[in-house]
């Protein structure tokens, strides 16, 4: 009951805004990395492929996550993040630092970057993991977005413990070879805390914003933990081959049940929130198909970074901005709203022109972002689109927060 | 036995039909057929709150000696989305169609997230903890049938 009596605890503004606003940079960092690579990213293992791989991900997706997560938690399930403000003042240093030193170290090659690097983002990474799993099983809530949070959870752990043995035995330093697994850590990356933290998610929102039907209550129950038994047998080598196919048929099955689903939305307007849903949801199918493939090529190189293109760019950077244009300008209305302040209605946030343009340059960035293992010159076009569009994005939000402050002045000064 | 959540749930539904349909005419730029159903849809969901702040709270404070709690974040709520409202109504006046996907959108939004709420913890609560739930579902039923 007394968890009850506080579902409502949604976080102050600051506590999801810092982690959304610092995602963009890192972004941004991953553009102009990829922009003067050339050659580079025609393998994933370069130093200027792993530091893009992780900008992307350590960085950006790491932080919007845990930004939409904090949200989420209390608002969506009911889970309150005891002390939201101060989990935040913690988590976000080590994240933003710990990202910063671990992409530098993979592109110069340097020990103490890696390791701290490595570190930094492992112990934000587990504190908020430990923090969210404990608020979730206070919760009287039961809901199958909090089973998937669960699994997912417990997929940052796993990927973040990997991920730093991995840094670890780069940077030279003696680590137990039972730790070390390029393949396990990208799966549980990719697929146990991405993409079901994803499905958790979307098992609220997606329904929530287009007011689509709601996923098959089966799906939703099974989903994440045959996901996770897919990612444990293919990342332990058990039955590798069965395991990859069933998590590429899981991401392919998740990716066409939204698209069906917003097919069937009743809301009629078609906005760039959705497109970029609907770029994700495509991009995922793509690579959920390109997998199976990489094993009947001789040299599957180049592809494997075509893989990484989709997923990070095609998926995850599409879906995050999907989110991050809908959650920032409501939470602005939202608590401007219980302020008392002047109302500033989500449109008015961040204007769709805005958000339009950059869907535009994502899309093209994409474009080349495929082709880029094979032609150098594409990989300098989409590293500087991937900025471009991630600049505007943070124009827009800049925008956004400037009118949301000069709405809250009006009713008291801003904290 | 569940009785008040599937009422209310099915209750939400019909006003998420009620609001699409708004939004369509909207989109079509049909601002007369808009402002009907829009009137429809805002006197479904005075309806439902009414139900809800004048029987279904009452009951539940009452129950659970929780007043202030978890039914004052749901009345606040409803005040959010009667200025919503309000805001539509100014934007089919107006016949802007930024303004009222602006303000459509914002709703939508934040009346799905305060009905998952109801949904996912309020309303089984209530079947859970309230003895003559039955009796009280059917005069539910009244209040916001009467709408449909």
């Amino acid at each position: 009951m007394r968890e009850l009596l506080t579902f409502d605890q949604a976080p102050p503004f600051s506590v999801p805004l810092r982690f959304l606003l610092t995602a963009v940079p890192f972004a941004m960092a991953a553009g102009l990395l990829l922009a003067i690579s050339g050659d580079a990213v025609a393998t994933r293992w370069s130093g200027e492929s792993l530091a893009i791989t992780h900008l992307l991900t350590a960085g950006f997706m790491l932080q919007a996550m845990s930004g939409a997560l904090m949200q989420l938690t209390p608002v969506a399930i009911g889970a309150n993040l005891p002390r939201p403000r101060v989990l935040a003042w913690v988590i976000h240093p080590p994240m933003t630092i710990g990202a910063v030193c671990l992409a530098a170290g993979m592109l110069v090659h340097s020990p103490p970057l890696l390791a701290s690097g490595g570190f930094a983002v492992a112990i934000s990474g587990l504190l908020l993991a430990a923090t969210a799993l404990t608020a979730l099983a206070r919760t009287p809530a039961r809901n199958h977005s909090m089973q998937a949070m669960r699994v997912a959870l417990l997929g940052l752990v796993v990927t973040v413990l990997l991920g730093f043995a991995l840094a670890l035995a780069r940077a030279g330093l003696g680590v137990p070879e039972s730790m070390l697994s390029v393949a396990a850590h990208l799966r549980a990356g990719w697929l146990l805390w991405g993409l079901t933290l994803l499905s958790a998610a979307s098992f609220m929102v997606v329904p929530m914003f287009q007011m689509t039907p709601a996923y098959p209550e089966r799906f939703q129950k099974w989903f994440p933990p045959v996901l996770a038994v897919a990612v444990l047998a293919s990342a332990s080598g058990l039955a590798a081959a069965v395991g990859d196919i069933l998590l590429c048929l899981l991401a392919g099955a998740y990716a066409a049940m939204t698209l069906n689903l917003q097919h069937r939305r009743r809301r009629p307007r078609v906005d760039a929130s959705f497109a970029f849903w609907r770029i994700a949801l495509v991009s995922t199918i793509l690579a959920a198909l390109l997998v199976p493939t990489l094993g009947w090529l001789d040299d599957p190189g180049r592809a494997e970074v075509l893989l990484g293109a989709l997923v990070l760019l095609g998926g995850f950077d599409s879906v995050i901005c999907a989110m991050i244009y809908k959650i920032v300008p409501f939470l602005a209305w939202l608590h401007l709203n219980q302020a008392g302040a002047p109302q500033l209605l989500m449109h008015q946030v961040i204007p769709e022109s805005m958000m339009r343009r950059h869907l535009y340059v994502h899309a093209a960035a994409l474009a080349f972002a495929l082709p880029a293992p094979w032609w150098p010159m594409a990989a300098t076009a989409a590293g500087l689109l991937l900025f471009a569009g991630h600049l505007i994005q943070a124009i827009g939000l800049a925008g956004g927060l400037r009118r949301y402050r000069q709405r809250r002045q009006a009713v008291q000064p801003s904290p | 036995m569940s009785t008040i959540n599937p009422l209310m749930a099915s209750h939400h539904k019909h006003c998420d039909q009620l609001f699409a349909d708004a939004e369509h005419a909207a989109s079509e730029n049909d601002w007369n057929a808009c402002k009907l159903l829009l009137e429809r849809f805002t006197a479904a969901m005075d309806a439902h709150f009414r139900a809800e702040e004048e029987l279904l709270f009452p009951a539940f404070e009452q129950i659970t000696d929780t007043r202030g709690g978890p039914t004052e974040v749901m009345r606040g709520e409803h005040a959010q989305m009667r200025e919503l409202f309000a805001s539509l109504t100014a934007a089919v006046a107006a016949a802007s169609d930024a303004d009222f996907f602006g303000a459509s959108d914002t709703l939508a939004v934040f009346m799905e997230q305060h009905n998952r709420k109801e949904e996912g913890i309020l309303y089984p609560m209530c079947d859970d903890r309230i003895t003559d739930r039955e009796q009280l579902a059917e005069r539910l039923h009244r209040l916001v049938g009467a709408s449909a």
